[in-house]
């Protein structure tokens, strides 16, 4: 029996290893020898390495703020605003010496961007300007983007744009809504936006061999937040809890465009089923809102909810199908390619 | 470390730890697994989605039709008869409907007979014990694995609020949770009957958790804490020695660095933050996303608690705070710059 050259040069790892030991395939020496191979000593500690590090910084970031908490009262002004300070330069000089792009040296940047959003803080509340909370992180989302953009740090991207979101959500809810009467499927769009622009931007970084931006979690939250913030309009319009008719079906037009070009970029250029499902899931999500409205808009008798129960289950058969389908396309093009 | 299949036969091989037959018969199984990939967890759990809100509407339209009356034979029989067809339709029809069709009839049944009995006998135990009877004799016969985490995930849940309301936790709970880790290690680090299993040992380790965030974290619930301990940082210690290879590796200074560590954690920490350190460890040295998954969510979890419970004022507590932190940063540079931290391999 042979197995193509390509498959044997692919890289292996503990799942494959556990997989052919279940199977009977190595015996129980074999597999601790091949875990050994695939995890030595010093893969462990580079992995343990990271754990310290983010749960260091943590843990002493939290230390100050339950400080500051604490000794609020006490404390002078210029102690408060010296001392927040004087964390940020530290973190900035350790960032400096350690290089941005080293390990510490990103966890030193993200330390000193949430100390920012301290300072900014406490500066509200010592001189009580009387601004909108939005202002806060407007101004935090403005200061640190210098950090953002030298750090290649995936981490403190999603931070900053964490930020921003909160920025606009608060914007929207203490200014757009009442002095301007903004809609809130105005809001979810241009959220939308923001975060396929990132989403964009990531997935244009990949291509561009950025390593930095490798991380999978970063496309799900980012893929998972455009669809959710475009499905809420979407789905507003079909039950009728629409603010703006046409903003919702902008908002549902968006949401055709991005689940359209989702499905090409991970159908065709990425290879990513799990986004595949993601899209799917949105989609049957606000197909089987459509049609249960329009079902219990006929009628609400008994059989009706049988008859849904089961266009549920043929949607989601449907769906599943499709996705293992294309799964299995995808396996056969990724072997053929290698 | 990247390192290819057949970079990693060819070293087995020449280790004298696979011969040509077995190493035909892994070529095999790695093609057909390629060939025909099974579904990933997350289209199992879209399709389990879809299965459950079916579920929700058979019963709406049960109750509505007044098919589905108070009486005990009504309740009864449409659970047992809805459990009955699962299984039927299961193990009779392989397509992606009558599969989906089953769950959501497996999931009605549940429902309606657990429902049945809590009304009957008010009583979590009774419940429980429904639940546990089922789960066991249709975790055999029901071939899907979202079916038999979530039924072994439910009767291990019931199970452990029985005990609380039954006030037998302070004994029964830390028996539970000590078994509940050995079946996790015993079947993710194991071989025989796996698959068929490890459905239950991710049961176990959802429960695992669930019962320490309960136990330390509800004040109603807490009692002591030292047999949880005790069970915990052993199996943690038990687990370093399996993923570094055997007893060998226990005079290393990494190894006595890791199980140092891991005993003053059991002494003066929750008992959640080792068994999230304990998934994390076993996901990592196993490949396996789940656990990696329950460990990095329930570990910051167990933390917060942690800290938050400490019975300290504010100033003190931050300065425990920072002081760990501090600790652990100055013992990461520490261990950084020794020897093993610079070698490819132990």
């Amino acid at each position: 029996m042979s197995m193509d050259n390509n498959s044997k040069d692919r890289p292996t790892d503990p799942a494959v290893i556990r997989d052919l030991y279940r199977a009977g395939l190595l015996t129980g020496p074999a597999r601790d020898t091949a875990l050994r191979l695939l995890r030595p000593a010093r893969a462990w500690w580079t992995w343990a390495n990271r754990i310290m590090l983010f749960l260091g910084a943590a843990l002493v970031l939290s230390g100050i703020v339950f400080f500051f908490a604490y000794n609020w009262a006490r404390m002078g002004r210029f102690t408060k605003f010296g001392l927040i300070e004087a964390g940020i330069l530290v973190c900035l000089i350790g960032a400096h010496r350690l290089k941005y792009h080293s390990l510490a040296g990103k966890v030193l940047l993200l330390s000193a961007s949430v100390l920012t959003g301290s300072l900014l803080a406490v500066y509200g509340q010592i001189y009580q300007t009387g601004a909108d909370a939005y202002e806060l992180f407007v101004g935090w989302a403005a200061l640190i983007l210098g950090w953002v953009l030298i750090a290649r740090f995936a981490g403190l991207w999603l931070f900053w744009l964490v930020i921003v979101n909160t920025a606009a959500i608060l914007y929207w809810g203490q200014v757009a809504e009442s002095n301007y009467n903004v809609c809130y499927e105005a809001l979810c769009l241009a959220l939308a936006l923001v975060n396929a622009a990132f989403l964009s931007a990531r997935e244009i970084g990949i291509l561009k061999n950025r390593e930095w931006l490798a991380g999978v979690w970063l496309r799900d939250v980012l893929l998972l937040a455009v669809l959710t913030y475009l499905m809420i309009p979407g789905i507003g319009l079909i039950v009728d809890e629409a603010d703006n008719t046409t903003a919702g079906l902008l908002a549902l037009v968006a949401f055709l465009a991005a689940v359209s070009g989702g499905y090409y970029a991970y159908r065709s250029v990425f290879g990513d089923l799990r986004a595949l499902a993601y899209i799917t899931l949105a989609i049957c999500i606000l197909v089987l809102t459509a049609i249960g409205r329009g079902l219990f808009e006929i009628s609400e008798d008994a059989p009706v909810y049988l008859l849904f129960g089961l266009i549920i289950l043929g949607t989601m058969s449907l769906a599943t199908l499709g996705l293992r389908r294309i799964g299995r396309t995808l396996a056969e093009e990724r072997s053929g390619q290698r | 470390m990247s390192l290819s299949i057949d970079d990693l036969l060819s070293t087995l091989t020449s280790d004298g730890l696979l011969d040509d037959k077995s190493q035909a018969a892994v070529i095999t199984h790695l093609q057909d697994k390629k060939n025909m990939p099974g579904d990933p967890v997350y289209i199992r759990i879209l399709a389990a989605g879809g299965a459950w809100a079916a579920a929700i509407c058979f019963i709406s339209f049960l109750v509505i039709s007044d098919l589905l009356s108070d009486s005990d034979v009504s309740q009864f029989g449409w659970g047992f008869g809805f459990l009955l067809g699962s299984i039927l339709l299961r193990r009779g029809l392989n397509s992606i409907f009558w599969t989906q069709l089953a769950l959501a009839f497996t999931s009605a049944g549940h429902m309606i007979l657990i429902w049945w009995c809590g009304i009957t006998y008010e009583s979590i135990g009774a419940v429980a014990l429904t639940r546990a009877a089922i789960t066991l004799v249709m975790y055999g016969i029901y071939p899907d694995p979202i079916y038999r985490f979530l039924a072994s995930t439910t009767t291990l849940a019931l199970t452990t609020f029985w005990m609380f309301e039954a006030k037998y936790h302070h004994n029964l709970l830390h028996v539970l949770i000590g078994l509940e880790a050995v079946v996790m290690g015993l079947v993710l680090a194991g071989r025989k009957g796996v698959a068929l299993f490890s459905p239950l040992a991710y049961a176990c380790a959802t429960a695992l958790l669930g019962s320490i965030l309960l136990y330390t974290g509800v004040e109603d619930f807490q009692g002591p804490l030292w047999p949880m301990r005790i069970i915990i940082t052993i199996g943690l210690i038990g687990l370093y020695i399996w993923a570094a290879g055997g007893q060998s590796r226990l005079s290393d200074e990494w190894m006595l660095a890791a199980i140092g560590a891991t005993i003053l954690l059991g002494i003066f920490s929750n008992p959640g933050i080792l068994a999230a350190v304990g998934l994390l460890v076993l996901g990592h040295a196993l490949g396996d996303r789940i656990c990696l998954v329950f460990g990095a969510v329930f570990l910051p979890v167990f933390i917060v608690i942690y800290y938050y419970s400490l019975n300290v004022d504010l100033a003190y507590k931050s300065w425990v705070l920072g002081g760990s932190g501090l600790v652990l940063l100055a013992l990461r540079w520490f261990l950084s710059r020794r020897p093993w931290a610079e070698e490819d391999a132990p």
